[in-house]
């Protein structure tokens, strides 16, 4: 998993099968609701990069990029988007339930903070077996507002568990930005006093995700925050500066947020970069 | 209707409280199988949920893990733990907590087989319904119901202790997700366990008969009701009526069971649960069952004052009522009696 190789050439598939979904998308035989991936090919790639044989993920509802980056069979991802038997869930989950546990990837819940439950589980069964895996827990930021991700902080602390938090932050829950949701504190500061310890990356900074995903797999509860830019509306194949959700109503959520798409547009081109510079 | 056949040669015992059935199904399912554990708050403290799974934390403490309370989290970790191998029970002290997992309970565990076309390991959850002594709204609630319409999760409500024991086992054994309930009130019934070996048959429902020439009704209770269920059918059979008393001992109820079948085919039925009525068991129940009487506590909150709570439950006397307005007979209706309860709660 650790050859230069891999590393760049995973978060261009992913964003080329990103991209060739919104292209096919006219033709309707996607059905199901696609949640698209664009924007965390590299914040994905690069922690699953840093882990090792044997440990496995859970993932998100925005699962793309998760399932691929684990080494999930591209052919059953897109069977399962036609909702067709030779799915990888046989066509019954659909996008947002991707899941291939021969390299690891247990599955998903789209139930924001769920996952990282059943990643504790993972961890927690790992550590009474002993035998040093690790596992990983995909979720946004929105995850920080439930109950589960404060229950889950607090028993892999407590047990000192093999858990890697992965917070994609892209600052946006559906469409209500961040600044509606949570205080405006630096997470790191809202962890301090845990016993975790706790990383942040740019997600356009592929060195950064690497060496802070190096960081978090040592065998013990670790929290690890990318910045990302969801470039794609929360579901569909729009672009997130032409999502239904995205307009600005006076006194919405929108109207005093500054735009996503500036964002996005500034990851695109870090995306592009980095894949002509590993090319 | 249930069997139970001794491979292994563990000896059966008698004179065993439902409280020590739990334990010993505990017992026998760790030392049988080492994958097993046993998870919760209370667990390991010094009275191990009422005694039923101290003795478990003193032979296998490895095993026996006491927990925060964080009951949803902790019913997602579940499955995470089955998929690392491990066939983790889950207790709650009381049933009233489960609605605090119902995320997991309905999105995660009871979909994951379907989704993943694959069995999952046996997982189970033990939970305690409180019935009793003032327990009142919010600890004492049975809520086989809200469970059982969610497929893919299966309720075990064990009767007598000899249940109680194959619950425990049957819950640690049988793929996917069990939701085991046992009755805080029947805890200090007695009864016998003939056989404890490895392979064992329990589950499908069970039926005994009060056998007379005389008119025939049918009783089908669930969980901790059968005790006025049996009450009730031996008063009828003293006046010569035939009852027989039955149990399908797990949900959801399937209407092709031989217990539905026999139901119609006695004709004079009565379905008694602990559950609220509206959305309930024995409302589902009579649904198979044209013309079932159905005797439930009233659709409200259950009332702490034990004057009050002893209203609210169905009693043998409401059973009597239901059968004298099938039978067509004035039944003599005992007084309702304070139910007291030995043993802290």
């Amino acid at each position: 998993m650790s050859s230069d190789n891999h590393l760049t050439d995973i978060p261009a598939l992913i964003r080329a099968v990103e991209e060739e979904i919104v292209a096919r998308d006219s033709g309707g035989l996607m059905r199901c609701p696609i949640h698209l991936s664009t924007g965390n090919e590299l914040a994905v790639a690069g922690v699953v990069g840093a882990l090792k044989p044997g440990d496995r993920a859970v993932g998100s509802h925005r699962c793309h990029a998760e399932y691929l980056a684990m080494g999930g069979n591209l052919q059953r991802m897109v069977d399962e988007l036609h909702g067709l038997s030779s799915g990888c869930v046989g066509g019954k989950g659909g996008s947002m339930h991707l899941s291939d546990p021969s390299v690891g990837f247990m599955g998903t819940s789209a139930i924001v903070g769920s996952s990282i439950s059943i990643a504790l589980g993972l961890a927690w069964g790992m550590v009474l077996k002993g035998d040093g895996r690790a596992a990983v827990a995909f979720f946004g930021d929105a995850a920080l507002e439930t109950g589960q991700f404060w229950e889950c902080l607090n028993m892999a602390c407590l047990w000192r568990l093999p858990l890697i938090f992965v917070c994609t932050n892209n600052g946006l829950a559906t469409a209500t930005p961040i600044e509606y949701r949570q205080p405006q504190v630096p997470l790191f500061r809202r962890l301090g006093g845990w016993p975790i310890l706790f990383q942040y990356a740019d997600g356009r900074d592929w060195e950064g995700i690497t060496a802070a995903g190096e960081i978090c797999r040592n065998g013990l509860p670790s929290f690890l925050e990318i910045a990302v830019t969801r470039e794609m509306a929360h579901v569909g194949t729009k672009r997130e500066k032409d999502s239904v959700l995205n307009i600005d109503v006076p006194g919405g959520v929108r109207s005093e947020v500054s735009s996503a798409f500036d964002r996005a547009e500034s990851a695109v081109k870090a995306l592009e970069a980095s894949m002509v510079a590993g090319a | 209707m249930t069997g139970v056949g001794d491979v292994s040669g563990v000896t059966g015992v008698s004179g065993v409280t439902y409280r020590q059935a739990l334990s010993l199904g505990l017992m026998d399912s760790m030392s049988f199988d080492p994958s097993i554990l046993c998870l919760g708050v209370g667990v390991a403290d010094g009275t191990g949920i009422f005694g039923t799974t101290r003795e478990a934390h003193d032979s296998y403490p490895s095993r026996v893990l006491e927990t925060p309370i964080s009951e949803s989290s902790l019913t997602g970790a579940l499955l995470g733990l089955a998929l690392e191998g491990w066939k983790p029970m889950l207790v709650h002290a009381r049933m009233d907590f489960l609605p605090l997992t119902m995320e997991h309970l309905v999105n995660t565990l009871a979909k994951w087989s379907y989704l993943h076309s694959d069995h999952l390991p046996p997982i189970a959850i033990r939970c305690v319904v409180g019935r009793g002594r003032g327990q009142g709204p919010t600890h004492s609630q049975d809520l086989s119901a809200i469970l059982s319409h969610v497929p893919g999760l299966r309720v075990l409500m064990p009767y007598r202790p000899l249940d109680a024991y194959y619950a425990v086992r049957y819950a640690l054994t049988t793929p996917g997700v069990n939701i085991l309930m046992d009755y805080r009130r029947l805890y200090d019934d007695k009864g016998e366990i003939p056989l404890r070996g490895k392979f064992f048959f329990w589950g499908q429902g069970f039926y005994e008969t009060y056998w007379s020439g005389g008119t025939k009704l049918f009783i089908l209770g669930f969980g901790d009701a059968l005790r006025e269920c049996h009450e009730a059918a031996k008063r009828l059979h003293s006046r010569g009526v035939q009852v027989r008393v039955a149990d399908l001992q797990t949900a959801p109820i399937k209407g092709d069971h031989t217990l539905v079948q026999q139901a119609k085919e006695w004709g004079r039925c009565i379905a008694v649960s602990s559950g609220h009525r509206s959305c309930g068991l024995a409302s589902d129940f009579a649904s198979y069952v044209p013309g079932c009487e159905i005797v439930t506590p009233p659709d409200t909150p259950c009332p702490a004052s034990p004057y009050l709570e002893a209203d609210w439950y169905p009693s043998t006397a409401d059973v009597l009522t239901a059968a004298g307005r099938l039978l067509g007979i004035d039944c003599a209706l005992p007084e309702k009696k304070l139910q007291v309860l030995e043993g802290s709660f």
